[in-house]
């Protein structure tokens, strides 16, 4: 089994979009196991189960839990420590006017921090910050002094370390969880296998939060044969 | 307390009495922005409360309603007693005035308003999303103005937010990344 890691922004975006299934076709045919940390099983089951509104949706992601193709990873002391050590480097990289910026919080820092105890390369994650960090730190630093107009100081030292704990991570979105799965077979599973199906899937995510743009769906759909 | 919580407040409070909506939108914006990279929920509140303001005394059917004199002069009321407090660093002072003015903004919201979802919730997922905007993590924006998470991450997906940055890598190469992790 290959382990994956979900954040809860995708989580929400796939389910949302009615596709949750795909992930125990993707399971069965790729062997795959999706796994989740605690804090977001809590915030995307134990809490939204006691709103009428996100119900649907927490039990949908609880019946995935049940059937067993999502898995909860339990938040362990070594956990808890480098996610609190991620939080801290995280909060440490940018500066401005001499304060530092907190670009994530704890739920985006446990999702990171729970993937090398459980042996996973890969993190489906739909916002947009943290892959950031992760794929282009020196970016975010760009991307902050162009919107705020004023200089952003990157700590090296900050960066390395966060480098050497988070450097290896492959990162994908659920758009290209969708693309997989309408490649493997197993989008077929759920809605009838055309193109405007995937398109439609591919907008949903869009629509559902995922930082995927138009243009990039629009480039990736011309390459998709008939 | 930061000088600038009750300068910002001077300036929500002259906007607010003067009706001038275009001001109170960008107080809101310039706050979260702010309170985005100083990582500030104080602040983060005046930036709701300022768009709520701009949302109220831009609609017709609050400002000419019978009872809007008097929601004015609380809320001015409350906000000049809110500078004084973040002057003197009375951050419980601050704090129960702000709190005097959501309640304000939500009693006669629910009075007055057709949406079910209130004024003030859908004002603090209109921060948290220019926060997001503005570089901070969705759970991190969420936190900033109290947002819940879900409905931010939909609002922000409806809007053009995510389509103003240079993607580092297409949807065939993540796709390629992640098929050659699988194949491994």
């Amino acid at each position: 089994m290959k382990n994956i890691a979900i954040d809860s922004s995708s989580l929400i975006t796939i389910s949302d979009s009615c596709l949750i299934r795909i992930l125990k076709h993707l399971s069965d045919s790729e062997g795959i196991s999706f796994i989740i940390p605690q804090s977001v099983y809590y915030e995307s089951v134990e809490k939204p189960l006691k709103i009428k509104k996100f119900e649907l949706n927490a039990v949908r992601i609880r019946d995935a839990v049940e059937d067993g193709y999502l898995k909860v990873a339990k938040t362990t002391q070594t956990v808890r420590q480098k996610m609190l050590e991620l939080n801290e480097i995280a909060s440490s990289l940018c500066t401005a006017k001499g304060k530092r910026i907190k670009l994530i919080d704890l739920g985006e820092a446990e999702t990171l921090a729970m993937m090398k105890e459980n042996n996973a390369g890969l993190l489906v994650i739909d916002e947009r910050t943290t892959r950031m960090l992760i794929e282009e730190p020196e970016n975010v630093v760009h991307f902050l002094e162009r919107r705020h107009k004023s200089r952003v100081d990157l700590d090296f030292g900050a960066l390395k370390r966060f480098r050497e704990l988070f450097g290896g991570i492959r990162i994908v979105r659920s758009v290209e969880l969708i693309a997989l799965a309408y490649e493997t077979g197993a989008f077929e599973k759920e809605l009838h296998k055309s193109k405007q199906s995937l398109e439609a899937a591919l907008y949903s995510a869009k629509f559902g939060g995922c930082a995927v743009s138009f243009e990039e769906i629009n480039d990736f759909m011309k390459k998709v044969g008939s | 307390m930061d000088p600038k919580l009750w300068k910002r407040l001077d300036a929500v409070t002259k906007a607010f009495a003067a009706r001038k909506t275009p001001d109170l939108k960008q107080i809101g914006r310039d706050s979260i922005e702010e309170a985005a990279v100083e990582n500030d929920p104080e602040l983060a509140l005046v930036s709701v409360v300022a768009y709520c303001l701009y949302k109220m005394a831009s609609k017709n059917h609050f400002v000419k309603n019978r009872r809007w004199p008097r929601v004015v002069e609380i809320i001015l009321g409350n906000l000049k007693k809110g500078r004084s407090a973040a002057e003197q660093g009375d951050e419980a002072r601050f704090t129960r005035n702000l709190a005097s003015i959501v309640g304000e903004i939500q009693f006669i919201d629910h009075e007055l308003s057709n949406y079910a979802k209130d004024l003030f919730e859908k004002a603090k997922i209109k921060q948290a999303s220019t926060a997001y905007a503005a570089g901070v993590s969705l759970s991190q924006a969420a936190a900033l103005t109290g947002a819940d998470r879900k409905e931010l991450q939909k609002y922000i997906g409806i809007t053009r937010i995510h389509d103003e940055q240079e993607p580092l890598y297409s949807i065939q190469e993540r796709l390629a990344k992640m098929r050659e992790l699988l194949n491994a």
